[in-house]
């Protein structure tokens, strides 16, 4: 950061490029490549051209100073014309210079034409006074009150809408490095967003439940069934004895026992077709 | 303003005394732009080629404080204004 000492320092910054200025140079060209810095522009010096940036750079601030320790210019000695001095139907109390404000813009646009010692700066000029004081963003952060606090707070003192709104634009200087993933410092993420979208997690988690409360009553439902599969297993085990629906009896048992004549039919009560395990002795009661 | 102090009609009265507030309020907004928070108004300000540092040393004044000094508004906007012209437009040069 330059800091100015005293104005003795600055003048001796200011007395080369005013004498350059007087030396046949009566304004910087920086268009201009007859200056001494077409030497670095030489194809054999090609490597050699940031010196002669950098002393560009070093005139453009020095330019800088010299504006700034110049006495403010007199709006009576520059062209500009009154124009409510052409105006005979104004109030003649107001053709006063009081009441007539020069054009800025107008005195920066023809130091560029002119290619006067100023003529760098009019880009500055150019990029600060084309921001209109009524626009859009300039009228927005007069509402950011309301991007700050939600519609449901109505408790938050000034102190804390004042360091949100600071911790905010902080960020957002910083591109958003406070934020990270917490979206409470997302400079982008206003709290009405943020409050829209606890509504919507707050509704999506209300879903959840629904199907988390089906999800319970058919786990229980499946539970007693489950319950009575395995009881059916045990009922099974224990009907190996002799139940209509144990496959493995009707599959171990033996069609040969059967006889389809009849004659043999009737000689079934020497054999019985029945499992031995059935037997009349195995019978309860029998 | 001066010449306004001096009336005693009763509406210019109430007008000097309107216009006293106002400027008391718009000079407890102007003290707390620092070159942090108002550079924007800061280099508009110095862009006007008809004031430049006028105003600030004005405000100086008001506070009796000499516009030379390092905490002075005139040398601390005036080194803001080199820092940013620096910082945005010489760098690119260089």
């Amino acid at each position: 950061m330059p800091v100015i000492k005293s104005d003795n320092t600055v003048n001796n910054n200011l007395s080369s490029f005013e004498m350059a200025c007087r030396s046949g140079q009566s304004s910087y060209d920086r268009y201009d490549l007859s200056s001494y810095d077409d030497e670095y522009l030489m194809p054999t010096n090609v490597a050699e051209t940031t010196p002669g940036r950098s002393n560009r750079a070093e005139h453009s601030l020095t330019a800088a100073r010299l504006y700034l320790n110049s006495p403010p210019e007199l709006p009576q000695n520059w062209g500009q014309i009154n124009p409510n001095l052409n105006d005979y139907h104004s109030d003649p109390m107001e053709i006063s210079s009081t009441f007539w404000l020069p054009d800025i813009t107008d005195w920066w646009r023809q130091q560029e034409e002119t290619h006067s010692k100023y003529a760098d700066r009019s880009n500055v000029a150019c990029d600060i006074f084309s921001i209109i004081p009524h626009g859009v963003g300039v009228e927005a952060s007069f509402s950011v009150g309301r991007h700050v606090i939600g519609w449901r707070q109505s408790k938050t003192t000034d102190e804390t809408i004042r360091e949100k709104v600071v911790v905010r634009h902080f960020a957002r200087a910083n591109r958003g490095l406070l934020g990270g993933d917490n979206p409470a410092l997302d400079p982008d993420c206003t709290d009405n967003d943020m409050e829209m979208k606890r509504e919507a997690e707050e509704k999506k988690l209300h879903r959840m439940a629904k199907v988390h409360d089906f999800l319970e009553i058919w786990q229980g439902s499946q539970t007693p069934r489950a319950t009575q599969k395995e009881s059916n297993t045990q009922n099974r085990q224990i009907s190996a004895v002799g139940s209509i629906s144990d496959t493995e009896e009707i599959v171990n048992g033996s069609c040969s026992n059967f006889h389809h004549d009849g004659a043999a039919a009737f000689k079934l009560s020497e054999k019985s077709p029945v499992p031995p395990s059935l037997s009349a002795r195995d019978l309860p009661g029998g | 303003m001066q010449a306004l102090a001096k009336k005693k009609t009763q509406w210019k009265e109430d007008l000097f005394f309107a216009v006293m507030c106002a400027r008391q309020k718009l000079s407890k907004y102007y003290t707390e732009v620092t070159p942090t928070t108002g550079m924007l108004l800061i280099t508009a300000h110095i862009l006007d080629p008809f004031l430049k540092l006028r105003s600030f040393r004005k405000w100086d004044k008001g506070m009796d404080i000499n516009p030379e000094d390092e905490t002075s508004y005139t040398t601390q906007y005036q080194e803001a204004f080199l820092k940013y012209v620096e910082n945005e437009y010489c760098a690119k040069h260089s």
